[in-house]
């Protein structure tokens, strides 16, 4: 199974919560290193078929907070250094297309390995290494990218995200999903009085991307014991989260991954 | 400075080349991927040269019988499936450009050796070995095919004098302190080795000292309140001070340490690694450490960086044919894997087969 290269913790924490409620047996371990015990180290357990589906994590150090300016650097360790041949790759769009998110990753490996390229699908490649001398010359290396977020989604556009997240899929499923935010029928429109607010002449405060929304109203809908606790706060979204909306916002998430596993 | 190393049919080794050493490396892999091997191998190239080691070994018998107390020594297990048809092939590269190559045949009996360097081969010799190998290399050093070789490969600078000191955690079950204690306490080394094992280990030692007990003299810790036969205090004490005190006696050569972190509380490990590097440092030793810990991981890292002496990290395995691979990381790659949660010990994982 490959690595997962993700930007940081929460990122490690929303695949624990997609992939406990799709697969059974669902085991997630945590780091064994001292003072990384609450932080998900891999995650495995069994699909419908079966099989076994299985992540390790990449770069989610607290210390520096992981973070997507260090998702190069990770996967060229990776490649050049360990000589992984086959690894997955979370990245948020942020304020991109899928496409170039794929690019960015693949520019990067393609400069590592230096080989002809081909593509396995839109979001999955491999290139063959004629650089480096951990690996066999000749050898491919698959790597398959996760664009993270809802690019083009009508209700984000409405809320003026234009910088898409792993937090697009809460916000989507607070959205969708009466049972994560009790007493707050009105939810849409609560998010657009306090943005219009914000960003209003008052305060002139720009908020365009979801990661930062979502802090703003992770308190407000209460799902979670410790409201500023981003892991207790997704834990519970995943636990509470009505099943059809669920997979309705989080299959193509889930789709990817698979397709991330298959070689 | 040994930048690479060669090995073909030695021990569990058909073929694998240990290469980009650093002043400090740190080998990890799984048990049977070679690590030990490695050091066995120098240990082997060092018998040319010198035959009996500080702790008084016999380094050629003592490679063979360290795992295991045999009654007799016997070479064809020095040999990769015991194949002694082919011969065993060592070759050192260094960071000057010089390089040493050894071939050991027991079934020819003959050790071929040769040095270059830039690629001129700058002497050469082969001496027929006796049957038990064992005297062999005094021969070999008398000869002038060996002051051919040895001229050019740093032998009267000592570069190759100790190729490889090697200590592993058995080495605390021998007194072997006593063996060269004159030479500790002649420059008064003694009280810098006192305040080491202080400093590591929260002791308020006063001071060590010979002593006559049962017949023979014991090495002593003088406490404030009593005084201690080194033999009766804890194994990690014992071995800290065993690494620490061959280490201050060594300059200008290899110092390889099994497993370090044998016995050892992590406070305590924490500050033995920063130490075997000051030491490193001070010294010009290049330290070559073998273990399954994850803190002797990151505090080789923290130390390299507090030091500023240059490590490197070596992941090894060994498939089942013999094939030896190694994938050296430098310092701040080994620091970003370790940040981003990659064990370096586990890599096969994610390894094809070779």
């Amino acid at each position: 199974m490959p690595p997962l290269v993700v930007e940081g913790i929460t990122d490690a924490v929303f695949f624990c919560g997609l992939l406990r409620r799709h697969l059974s047996e669902v085991r997630v371990n945590f780091m064994d290193q001292p003072g990384k015990h609450r932080i998900p180290a891999s995650v495995t357990g069994l699909q419908a078929d079966g099989s076994l589906l299985e992540f390790d994590f990449r770069n989610q150090d607290p210390e520096t907070g992981g973070g997507r300016d260090r998702i190069p650097e990770a996967v060229r360790a990776l490649i050049r250094d360990i000589g992984v041949l086959h690894l997955a790759v979370a990245k948020d769009l942020d304020g991109n297309t899928p496409d170039i998110v794929v690019r960015s990753i693949r520019d990067v490996v393609l400069n590592l390995l230096g080989g002809p390229i081909e593509n396995v699908s839109e979001e999955k490649f491999r290139i063959q290494n004629v650089r480096l001398a951990n690996i066999p010359k000749g050898q491919w290396v698959t790597v398959a990218v996760i664009p993270m977020g809802l690019y083009d989604d009508p209700d984000l556009k409405a809320l003026g995200i234009t910088r898409h997240a792993m937090e697009d899929y809460l916000i989507k499923m607070l959205l969708l999903d009466e049972s994560l935010r009790p007493g707050l029928p009105q939810f849409r429109q609560l998010l657009l009085d306090l943005l219009n607010v914000i960003r209003g002449e008052s305060y002139k405060v720009s908020i365009d991307s979801s990661k930062e929304l979502f802090q703003l109203v992770k308190p407000v809908v209460k799902v979670a014991g410790n409201r500023f606790n981003d892991t207790g706060v997704i834990n519970a979204l995943f636990d509470k989260a009505n099943s059809a909306i669920l997979e309705s916002v989080v299959a193509p998430v889930r789709g990817q991954l698979q397709q991330a596993v298959a070689l | 400075m040994l930048k690479s190393l060669e090995i073909k049919n030695f021990k569990g080794i058909k073929e694998g080349t240990i290469s980009d050493l650093a002043q400090v490396n740190v080998l990890v892999g799984r048990n049977n991927s070679g690590k030990s091997t490695v050091l066995d191998a120098l240990l082997l190239m060092r018998y040319v040269f010198v035959i009996t080691d500080y702790l008084g070994n016999d380094g050629l018998e003592w490679t063979i019988k360290r795992r295991v107390e045999r009654g007799n020594v016997n070479y064809r297990e020095l040999h990769y499936m015991l194949n002694t048809q082919e011969p065993i092939y060592l070759q050192a590269a260094f960071t000057d450009g010089a390089k040493v190559v050894q071939q050991w045949g027991v079934v020819s009996r003959q050790l071929n050796l040769s040095s270059d360097v830039g690629g001129n081969t700058k002497g050469h010799g082969t001496v027929q070995m006796d049957p038990s190998w064992i005297r062999t290399p005094e021969n070999f050093r008398s000869s002038s095919q060996f002051e051919n070789v040895a001229s050019h490969i740093g032998y009267d600078n000592a570069t190759l004098i100790a190729l490889g000191h090697l200590l592993d955690p058995s080495t605390i079950r021998f007194p072997f302190l006593e063996r060269f204690w004159e030479k500790i306490v002649l420059d008064r080394r003694d009280r810098v080795l006192r305040d080491m094992i202080n400093g590591i280990h929260k002791l308020n030692i006063e001071g060590f000292s010979l002593m006559p007990f049962a017949g023979h003299n014991r090495l002593v810790a003088l406490l404030p309140d009593r005084s201690v036969a080194v033999d009766w205090l804890g194994d990690g004490l014992r071995y800290a001070l065993n690494i620490l005190a061959l280490g201050m006696l060594l300059e200008g050569t290899i110092l390889m340490v099994e497993e370090p972190e044998t016995h050892q509380h992590p406070e305590s490990l924490k500050l033995l690694t920063r130490t075997l590097f000051e030491l490193a440092r001070r010294q010009n030793l290049q330290l070559f450490l073998t273990t399954h810990s994850w803190e002797l991981m990151t505090y080789s890292l923290e130390a390299a960086e507090q030091t500023g002496v240059e490590l490197a990290m070596h992941h090894v395995r060994l498939n089942d044919k013999g094939m030896f691979d190694t994938r050296s990381i430098p310092l701040p790659d080994a620091k970003l894997l370790l940040d981003i949660g990659h064990d370096i010990r586990l890599s096969d994982k994610y390894i094809g087969a070779r």
